[in-house]
């Protein structure tokens, strides 16, 4: 076929396929390195993750302490029933 | 970087360099996307079975890309959104020839009249013309686009008259 006699490859300069090669190896070592990029926000998460359990374990010590200062609160008031009671004992 | 993959670059790149030119008609163009059939062959390289469908593997992969490239171009040149129909080439075919080649000239007068033949052409007619002229079979080439046959010879004779007629005027 005339017009496909004429479709030989472009006779490209060695230099010119060798840059392209080297920005080819380039490309792919930059998108190896993209492929661990996924670390970064899992370890965030993680470190998210372990700071929401903490915080998590500290307020419930904090609703811990409150809980035991109200039954002290509650215990004095126990005592002072009780010694409102002595005290008509006493009378 | 693997040995098989470095192998295939060295047979394939320039095959693929000159497919893909002529098939955008901008050499800047082909340099971007020659790039990224390539990184799409290391990537898909395991999905590779058979070593000897390599060729038809890769033009398949550069068809596409092409193919998706003009029709994406074409979309922004209706909305107005690229401007690189005025934007001059930052590539030249003239300085990236082999300069040992000494008929450069004749090469790039080839290369002219190439490009005036495949613009009067489908996107369909012209990547089954170039593919013809890198020696696929039509069978090899039906099985590389996904197409009949006979769609492969009935794009095959209507690319053959067009390009025929033109190739005449020039």
């Amino acid at each position: 076929m005339k017009e496909e006699k004429k479709f030989k490859t472009i006779p490209f300069d060695e230099a010119f396929l060798n840059k392209q090669r080297k920005e080819i190896f380039y490309k792919l070592k930059q998108k190896e390195k993209i492929k661990y990029f996924w670390l970064l926000p899992a370890f965030s998460a993680a470190l998210l993750f372990l700071a929401f359990f903490l915080g998590k374990n500290n307020i419930k010590s904090v609703k811990n302490e409150d809980f035991s200062f109200y039954a002290s609160m509650d215990m004095i008031e126990d005592l002072d029933v009780l010694e409102a009671a002595d005290a008509e004992e006493l009378k | 970087m693997d040995q098989a993959f470095e192998e295939i670059l060295e047979k394939y790149q320039a095959h693929i360099m000159s497919f893909i030119y002529r098939y955008v008609g901008n050499l800047s163009d082909a340099d971007d996307l020659t790039q990224e059939v390539f990184i799409s062959v290391y990537k898909n390289l395991d999905k590779l079975r058979d070593k000897d469908k390599a060729k038809s593997w890769i033009f398949s992969i550069a068809a596409n890309k092409s193919r998706n490239f003009l029709r994406r171009k074409r979309i922004m040149s209706f909305l107005s959104l690229d401007d690189s129909n005025s934007r001059e080439e930052d590539l030249k075919l003239e300085d990236v020839l082999d300069s040992k080649e000494e008929s450069r000239q004749k090469v790039l007068e080839r290369e002219e009249e190439i490009k005036n033949i495949l613009s009067l052409l489908p996107n369909r007619q012209k990547e089954i013309l170039l593919l013809r002229g890198e020696g696929f079979e039509l069978k090899e080439i039906a099985e590389l686009l996904n197409i009949s046959e006979g769609a492969v010879k009935a794009n095959l004779h209507f690319a053959r008259q067009k390009a025929g007629k033109t190739a005449e005027g020039l």
